[in-house]
């Protein structure tokens, strides 16, 4: 389906909860950023399905200037995908009668749910899947990659490719700044009911940003939880995340802790 | 920046799984009965890569042509198909259902396929077999080595100074850094049909008058290295007058899922032109 203002319409992918009797809480999924938004749709997929067979109506969506939302990609803008997350808040309200919104992101999406949940939506739980903790980290891991993978390419080598591109979409120096300013061991994250930090990965950015949830006092949850991942890196042009365990753990998390 | 683009998603196919986006063009095309159709290939859903599908079909659209992308059954958006179909006639029901959606919903009965690697597998055998199909892009498609491809290959590969740079530094990084060279991706691997069946297969599309188009990009240069390796492959299956049906168009600097915006820029301006010639 298409959401949103006229000329700036999202797609989503709708997934209406599987029980007779639904929850009260909608959940909307963040995609990663377009680099990693392929890696990450099948487990977004499995993750929108798991979830509605638990009872919870889904959103998955895809942000202004990614995927089939209107815009081109040299749009992109992160102050942009914030705001898109409350559209797509008020559109799962909308649609299925929740009354609460839980958001879900990985990555780059981690860091979005949290933006959004500090300065547009309000959330029940905020869960932060091998969240980009750091911008700077996480484009710095993108480069390389994308060094890699340039000298990978077989002749001919491609001369034409602009030089703000990354990973095969243009990255603009304003997303690049605004997404290297992201520090989630720092910023405002709002005040959801709960945060749920799961990592797939063993790194010590994700044990600084637990550092910084447990300080705070307010309700945390944090999991190791073995399986796919896109932290450390890999081949993003052909690798595809398949993720089986994560997404479990987070479906069985927000069942549990979810009227 | 507005953006007008007319644009739905859909929910079509006789399982009611098939999802996809239809583009409609803009307000000069309004009431053309033309469309184009394109299906996801492998783990890329309908977007494409890098949203090659998307600019596709936001740049046809200003030429007047509907474009659906949708992902075939059991991949990107779409649901699983039930039955016993293996995947090759699951994606050639599939994209017979999406002309026929496209037929009911919107009057179109005539339609240009678009597959790019594994996806010409579908988009060739519905062309052969369905006569709505007035013409059909083939990315990278299948590819048979003549002599012609030989003689090149030992020839005018060795005397291109550009290719013996890069192979140089690729092996001084691949010794700094201790990096295992990188393979032939195992992606370009598959199954063709045989040399005879694909010129017979050509014969009878161009026959009634289909016109294909066959794109081949860089990546493809150790399967395909010259624009008449197509016709030489062909040989005298093709009378002369089918022959101008099929055009080739060659780029050298793109890879095979077009990485960069200019290589998506350059294909999408080379399908837009030969789009122009075809007549539906």
């Amino acid at each position: 389906m298409f959401f949103g203002d006229t000329g700036r319409q999202l797609f989503g992918v709708y997934h209406p909860a599987a029980t007779a009797r639904a929850k009260r809480t909608g959940i909307v999924l963040c995609y990663p950023a377009p680099q990693e938004y392929r890696q990450a749709h099948w487990a977004y997929r499995k993750l929108a399905q798991l979830l509605a067979d638990d009872g919870f109506h889904v959103l998955r969506f895809d942000y202004f200037a990614t995927g089939d939302s209107a815009g081109s990609s040299i749009e992109a803008s992160l102050a942009q995908w914030i705001q898109d997350v409350a559209t797509a808040a008020t559109e799962l309200r909308d649609v299925a009668g929740v009354s609460r919104i839980s958001l879900v992101g990985m990555r780059l999406g981690a860091a979005i749910a949290a933006r959004a949940c500090a300065l547009t939506t309000p959330v029940s739980d905020l869960v932060l899947w091998d969240p980009a903790v750091t911008g700077r980290a996480y484009l710095e891991q993108l480069d390389a990659l994308h060094a890699s993978a340039l000298r990978a390419t077989r002749y001919p080598q491609d001369d034409s490719r602009e030089p703000n591109e990354l990973l095969g979409f243009p990255t603009p120096e304003a997303l690049r700044a605004a997404i290297a300013e992201v520090d989630l061991s720092q910023e405002p994250y709002g005040s959801p009911s709960r945060v749920f930090l799961i990592c797939a990965a063993d790194r010590s950015e994700f044990q600084r940003l637990r550092g910084r949830f447990e300080k705070s006092g307010a309700p945390f949850d944090y999991a190791f939880v073995e399986d796919a991942t896109l932290a450390s890196g890999g081949d993003l042009r052909s690798d595809t995340l398949l993720a089986h365990r994560v997404p479990a753990a987070i479906g069985a998390y927000l069942a549990c802790h979810t009227p | 920046m507005p953006h007008t683009m007319r644009e739905r998603a859909v929910v079509f196919g006789s399982h009611g799984g098939l999802v996809g986006v239809v583009t409609h063009p803009n307000a000069e095309g309004v009431g053309a009965r033309r469309a184009v159709i394109v299906a996801n290939v492998g783990l890329h859903h309908h977007a494409g890569p890098f949203r090659l599908y998307v600019e596709l079909a936001r740049a046809l659209a200003h030429s007047g042509w509907h474009t659906l992308r949708f992902d075939l059954s059991g991949l990107g958006d779409s649901q699983a198909r039930p039955g016993q179909l293996d995947d090759a006639a699951q994606a050639v029901l599939d994209v017979t259902e999406a002309m026929n959606w496209l037929e009911t919903h919107l009057q179109i009965s005539r339609f240009v396929l678009i597959g790019l690697c594994s996806g010409t597998d579908s988009a060739h055998a519905v062309t052969l077999a369905d006569q709505r199909v007035a013409g059909a892009v083939f990315i990278d498609g299948y590819t048979y080595r003549t002599l012609g491809y030989h003689v090149r290959r030992h020839t005018v590969r060795y005397l291109q100074g550009k290719r013996w740079m890069r192979y140089a530094a690729r092996r001084v990084h691949t010794f700094a850094s201790q990096e295992s060279p990188s393979p032939v991706p195992d992606v370009f691997v598959r199954e063709y049909p045989s040399r005879s069946r694909f010129r017979d297969d050509v014969a009878r599309m161009t026959g009634r008058g289909t016109r294909l188009l066959f794109v081949y990009t860089g990546s493809f240069d150790c399967y395909y290295n010259g624009r008449r390796q197509l016709f030489e492959t062909l040989g005298r299956a093709i009378p002369a007058s089918s022959e101008s049906r099929i055009d080739v168009q060659m780029l050298p600097g793109a890879d095979h899922v077009f990485t960069s915006a200019a290589q998506r820029a350059q294909l999408l301006g080379r399908i837009a032109k030969w789009l122009g010639t075809i007549d539906a």
